[in-house]
């Protein structure tokens, strides 16, 4: 890019770095209605084509495009977390009842693993006290 | 303690017993006791054994921690989650839990407590459906009828959703659609979320006022952008933060290089989360390159660049310093280069900081050897160039090392490791890195006579031919060039016959100049490399030839000029010679002459007479210069006359 070309196409089409062709031709859309409403512009609609025409045609691969600055630069840092108009992922409902004896089942497996290892790990007589582990 | 005793084979008397021995304290819930048993266990272990530790009530957070990492089968790991750490398990746990506990996995779901990790395709699909639904395929989610996620795919995708629905999940997400560009029409279908934030949006779109709780979900600030304003922020929040970096973006996107400075700044004041304040950075450099400011644009970059690496960040900072400071870009891509994730990237990012640190020197022309490259380049190009990198991308990084890391290039050993080692993309540069024309000529020959047909290979002999020539002929009385090209002669070098040609005459031209000084002539070799090439002017096309013919004439005048030259001073040798015998004969009678002795004697004369008659004959063979061809035609005479004498020495005494 010369000093005098600092054009970005990305930006110019009004997407991200990296955008895909759709995406490119939906911001051409979107910048040449923008460029109706506004003619005195900073870009025209040569440079709306000279845009699409590097994304389309020329930026084969962006990650490798080192001679485009690249806006945003880290796209998770501002885009919007989960939230009601960015849902999470939806779960199938549970099929089962909460039960508190399959946790009282899980509790007395875990301590009684738990004892029977520190008992004979740190006791050197815990057979006297654990006969049958 | 009762629910302990029941999994092991005591009594309560027992237990109690060993619960001294452990120092667990009676009044804690088995709960805790599990889990400072776990803790303890690890750190016991951690500290290479020693006494069983003392427990007290401690701080829950920092044991669940130590209790996760001591908890060694599922059920223990299950229940150490009860203190809020997360479950990370294996496929086949999860298969067994859902088993086992179908009911606790469900709660531990629910909770967003447990996670799978490895291969999920190892899961049923209805599980995966329960516990991981984004990994499903669209088809999966439609042949389970799991129609929630399959709405929700197609909201997140922008598919039109206006057709009459008929399900909750269909109105739910047709709805959420509308109410995301503004309209409120169909808030009735919307189910509802536990905090009311669809709700609250729906009201400040009809009514302008808006619930402070809103903007806690920062998914709800586009749709409300036309209704809030920084106003609506808590003074240095990050979420006034966030939403000043968001303005600052879409002004970019805007074209306003001004409102998105102003938006970026006021993003800076407001928080201190590194993510967005190096994405704030980013954008104010973009606005200020924009504007031409580009000192405040790198400052702005490599301010960002402080804290943690961003190949982003790096990469833009190649472009903004491009024009201004080529130096600095180069630093940037070479450290970009070097710390990049993939080999793509890397030898893309050498590509572009070698094209922008050599821009600004005349470095293909002219070998500067006293140009540094960067160290973090150097040292991506180092590591590259050992990699399974594409042979072309090899070759090209070898080039370069070996014109700018000669030194280390040159050293076979350093690039031994290299897959391409025994390739002669590799070998002919190691050879050229060395610095030793003849080295790297009769590599250049060999690959050449093995593998005629590579593009790069005869465009480096092209270019080797080419940068010869031109070195003959920018400083002619150096014959160090002209030695180059004899040796690529001798070495039988392929090359094009207006090459040889030109070659041949250049570094006839320098001999021959270096040569006249001493009053020498060039070898006979010379000679022959000269006529074989005088027999390829016919091989020329008419335009080779035109452009040929004036360099063959001087050639030839050359030559003939030195061995005119050359053969004068012989010729005076000679009769100098001759009149020595002549004095030393003088008032000999003839009769007491050893005829046949004095004829012996003569004999080198004679031979050098007809060896120069010879020489002479050939020289004016290639002479094109009229005072030339008359000098030699002198010479011959005389050499002629010399001979005369050198034979017949009676006719001369």
């Amino acid at each position: 890019m010369s000093q005098g070309d600092r054009r970005n196409p990305y930006v110019i089409l009004g997407v991200p770095f990296g955008a895909p062709g759709e995406e490119a031709r939906a911001g051409f859309a979107r910048m040449s209605r923008r460029l109706r409403q506004k003619p005195e512009s900073r870009y025209t609609k040569e440079d709306l084509t000279w845009a699409l025409h590097q994304v389309e045609q020329i930026i084969k691969n962006p990650a490798l495009a080192f001679e485009v600055y690249r806006i945003p630069a880290s796209p998770s840092a501002l885009a919007a977390k989960d939230g009601v108009f960015h849902p999470a992922p939806h779960n199938i409902p549970r099929q089962t009842e909460t039960s508190s004896q399959e946790w009282e089942l899980l509790w007395r497996d875990a301590l009684s693993v738990t004892l029977r290892r520190v008992l004979a790990q740190l006791i050197p007589q815990s057979s006297d006290y654990v006969p049958y582990q | 303690m009762v629910r302990a005793a029941a999994g092991l084979p005591l009594t309560l008397s027992q237990l109690a017993h060993i619960a001294d021995l452990l120092n667990l304290e009676k009044g804690q819930s088995e709960s805790d006791w599990l889990l400072l048993l776990l803790a303890d266990h690890t750190l016991a272990f951690a500290d290479g054994g020693g006494p069983p530790p003392t427990h007290h009530q401690g701080d829950h957070s920092n044991i669940a921690q130590i209790a996760q990492a001591g908890a060694k089968t599922l059920p223990e790991r299950v229940v150490a989650t009860h203190l809020g750490v997360p479950l990370s398990v294996a496929p086949e746990e999860l298969r067994q839990l859902a088993v086992e506990a179908p009911s606790v996995l469900d709660d531990l779901i629910d909770a967003a407590m447990i996670s799978v990790s490895g291969d999920l395709e190892q899961v049923p699909v209805v599980l995966r459906a329960r516990i991981a639904p984004s990994s499903l395929s669209d088809d999966a989610l439609k042949e389970m009828g799991h129609e929630w996620e399959s709405y929700r795919r197609a909201y997140e995708a922008g598919v039109a959703l206006d057709a009459p629905a008929s399900t909750p999940a269909a109105r739910h997400y047709a709805a959420l659609q509308a109410l995301r560009a503004g309209d409120t029409s169909r808030a009735g279908d919307l189910i509802s979320d536990p905090e009311g934030i669809l709700v609250s949006v729906v009201s400040a779109l009809n009514t302008g006022r808006i619930d402070p709780r809103v903007l806690s979900d920062s998914t709800t600030w586009d749709v409300l952008d036309r209704v809030i304003d920084e106003t609506h922020f808590l003074p240095s929040s990050d979420a006034a933060g966030l939403w000043h970096a968001k303005q600052a973006l879409m002004r970019v996107f805007e074209w306003d290089w001004e409102e998105a400075i102003q938006a970026g700044k006021q993003a800076l004041r407001h928080t201190q989360e590194e993510g967005i304040r190096d994405e704030v950075l980013s954008i104010l450099a973009f606005s200020h390159f924009q504007l031409g400011q580009d000192e405040a644009a790198i400052a702005a970059l490599e301010r960002a660049l402080e804290g943690r690496y961003g190949a982003n960040l790096q990469a833009n900072v190649g472009v903004v310093a491009e024009d201004m400071a080529p130096d600095r870009a180069a630093i940037h891509l070479g450290r970009l280069a070097a710390e990049a994730p993939s080999l793509d990237l890397r030898l893309a990012a050498v590509r572009r900081a070698f094209s922008i640190w050599s821009r600004s020197r005349p470095v293909w022309e002219d070998e500067d050897q006293d140009a540094s490259i960067p160290d973090d380049l150097l040292g991506a190009m180092r590591s590259l160039v050992v990699a399974h990198i594409p042979l072309d991308d090899h070759r090209e990084t070898m080039r370069l090392l070996a014109y700018f890391d000669s030194e280390w290039a040159s050293d076979p050993s350093n690039t031994s490791s290299s897959p391409h080692r025994g390739t002669w993309d590799h070998k002919l540069y190691v050879a050229r890195a060395a610095r030793d024309p003849s080295a790297y000529i009769h590599a250049l020959a060999s690959a050449l006579s093995e593998t005629p047909d590579m593009d790069w290979l005869t465009g480096e002999r092209d270019d080797f031919v080419a940068s010869i020539r031109g070195l003959i002929f920018q400083d002619i009385e150096n014959v160090a060039p002209a030695a180059y090209a004899y040796t690529a002669i001798d070495v039988g070098l392929p090359m094009e016959p207006f090459d040889r040609v030109a070659l041949t005459c250049g570094a006839l031209i320098s001999i021959c100049r270096s040569l006249a000084s001493d009053k020498q002539e060039p070898a006979d070799a010379v000679y022959g490399h000269f006529k074989t090439a005088l027999a390829m002017v016919d091989e020329l096309t008419p335009a080779e030839r035109e452009m040929v013919n004036g360099m063959v004439d001087m050639a030839g005048n050359s030559y003939a000029a030195s061995v005119a030259v050359a053969r004068s001073a012989m010729l005076d040798e000679g009769f100098n010679a001759l009149n020595t015998v002549g004095r030393r004969l003088y008032g000999v009678p003839k009769h007491r002459i050893n005829w046949a002795v004095l004829a012996d004697s003569l004999r080198p004369l004679l031979e050098m007479a007809d060896d120069s008659i010879r020489a002479l004959g050939r020289a004016r063979e290639t002479a094109q210069q009229p005072e030339i061809i008359e000098g030699i035609d002198g010479l011959a005479i005389e050499f002629t006359r010399l001979r005369g004498f050198a034979a017949n020495p009676w006719s001369a005494f």
